[in-house]
């Protein structure tokens, strides 16, 4: 059903960006995202195991960032409009609540014209 | 704790009328396919709504049966038709996967002797809550009385992950997996003489497969399988006999190759899926598996394996 390389995680931006694009950034992790509400086979309870914060850096600053509770699906993900405004790296950082921080980047450049 | 609960509602696979409590359905219709190959017809013009079909094949050395129906007394009609044809003991039975509205009446098979042949993954989204859950939806939806003597009897016996050939008196049956296209367990059943298919839940009348516990590229691939066998008839899991199987197999091709372009193409622009979906028509609230509410059910699925394909983590396909 889902991948189960936990915090594999991707970005995804269009392959041909200029400068003062309004670009979409899709983005997923490979994540159980357990809501500690459920009982496994054994009927023994599933703890909760979710991904509590997202943070995105952009150039070094903060744009976003998104606090999270176990009520996001498995392998969530995070799409979001982003002015391309300068060259730098996108980099998101997914932190669960057993305190594991997963961390994916991508470079933002600007095509020559 | 809502969501779960609609999960578990929602895979349900028939709803009340004509099996509902205290209505009493008429007994199967029999269709001879062939000398001996009979499709026991269930409801016709309800889609995934109505009784299941399900079928037989009665040898020399006895009978198998493909499919035990929603509930222990409609598998004891199934008994009644079978024996309005042949006093020959049920040898096997046949599951073509693991939803209740197919596999609930397997224990009266069971008890006349048969042997269960069944994919042995039998996990389903309607029992992620435990098998008693599952039981006491399932009551909601045939009644309590139907479900007298009821036990699970899905077990295989002999179980099928591949391919398997089954003979009995002079016949063959290749049962195959053909991927988890509908269901994890499916299986579809083929006699290569009489080119018949019984072909379970990968097809529907209305030509909108439910992508339940399976997926929509398992389906395609289904498909194909059943496209290169050119069956002379095949089977659906719900609903009226196709004249011919090529157009239904089409027509449900069309409809999922259909889905996953509409639903790729939202996700490259960003689309969120409550939007990818709004040309769709709102589903019926109280009837899970009508086909407004399997289109929808399909589309949410197709937009998720969407994503992940189109994120490289496509782990369901």
């Amino acid at each position: 059903m889902m991948a189960h390389n936990l915090g594999e995680a991707r970005i995804r931006v269009p392959d041909r960006i200029q400068r003062g694009d309004l670009i979409l950034v899709h983005s997923i992790i490979s994540h159980p995202m357990d809501t500690g509400f459920f009982r496994d086979a054994e009927g023994d309870p599933i703890p909760a195991y979710f991904i509590k914060l997202v943070v995105v850096t952009y150039g070094g600053s903060e744009v976003a960032r998104f606090e999270w509770t176990s009520g996001i699906s498995r392998d969530p993900v995070v799409t979001f409009t982003l002015k391309a405004d300068k060259e730098g790296l996108l980099t998101m950082v997914w932190t669960d609540n057993k305190g594991a921080a997963f961390r994916q980047s991508v470079n933002i450049g600007f095509a020559s014209v | 704790m809502l969501y779960p609960f609609i999960l578990a509602w929602t895979s349900l696979t028939a709803t009340l009328p004509l099996t509902g409590p205290g209505i009493a359905a008429p007994p199967p219709t029999l269709r001879r396919l062939a000398a001996g190959v009979y499709a026991a017809l269930g409801d016709i013009g309800r889609g995934t709504e109505g009784r299941p079909n399900a079928g037989f094949v009665v040898t020399d050395s006895g009978v198998v049966v493909i499919d035990a129906m929603a509930s222990p007394r409609q598998a004891e009609e199934l008994v009644q038709a079978i024996r309005s044809v042949t006093p020959q003991p049920i040898k096997w039975l046949v599951l073509t996967h693991h939803h209740s509205d197919h596999h609930f009446g397997a224990i009266v098979f069971r008890r006349l002797g048969a042997k269960v042949i069944a994919h042995p993954d039998r996990r389903v989204l309607a029992s992620e809550a435990g098998e008693d859950a599952l039981i006491a939806d399932w009551v909601r939806v045939v009644g309590l009385d139907a479900m007298r003597g009821f036990e699970f009897a899905n077990v295989p016996d002999r179980p099928v992950t591949g391919a398997d050939t089954l003979r009995l008196g002079g016949r063959s049956l290749i049962i195959t997996h053909p991927g988890p296209a509908h269901s994890a367990g499916d299986l579809m059943v083929w006699l290569p003489r009489e080119r018949i298919l019984f072909a379970g839940d990968l097809l529907v009348e209305d030509g909108v497969t439910m992508l339940v516990d399976g997926s929509s590229g398992w389906l395609l691939r289904a498909l194909a399988a059943i496209d290169s066998l050119r069956p002379s008839s095949a089977v659906p899991g719900h609903g009226a006999i196709p004249v011919r199987p090529a157009r239904l197999v089409a027509r449900t091709r069309e409809y999922i190759t259909g889905l996953r372009s509409a639903m790729r193409s939202a996700i490259e622009q960003g689309t969120p899926m409550g939007r990818a979906m709004a040309s769709l028509p709102p589903a019926d609230e109280t009837r899970p598996v009508s086909l407004n509410s399997r289109r929808r059910r399909n589309a949410v699925r197709v937009y998720l394996e969407e994503e992940k394909a189109y994120m490289g983590l496509d782990s369901a396909r």
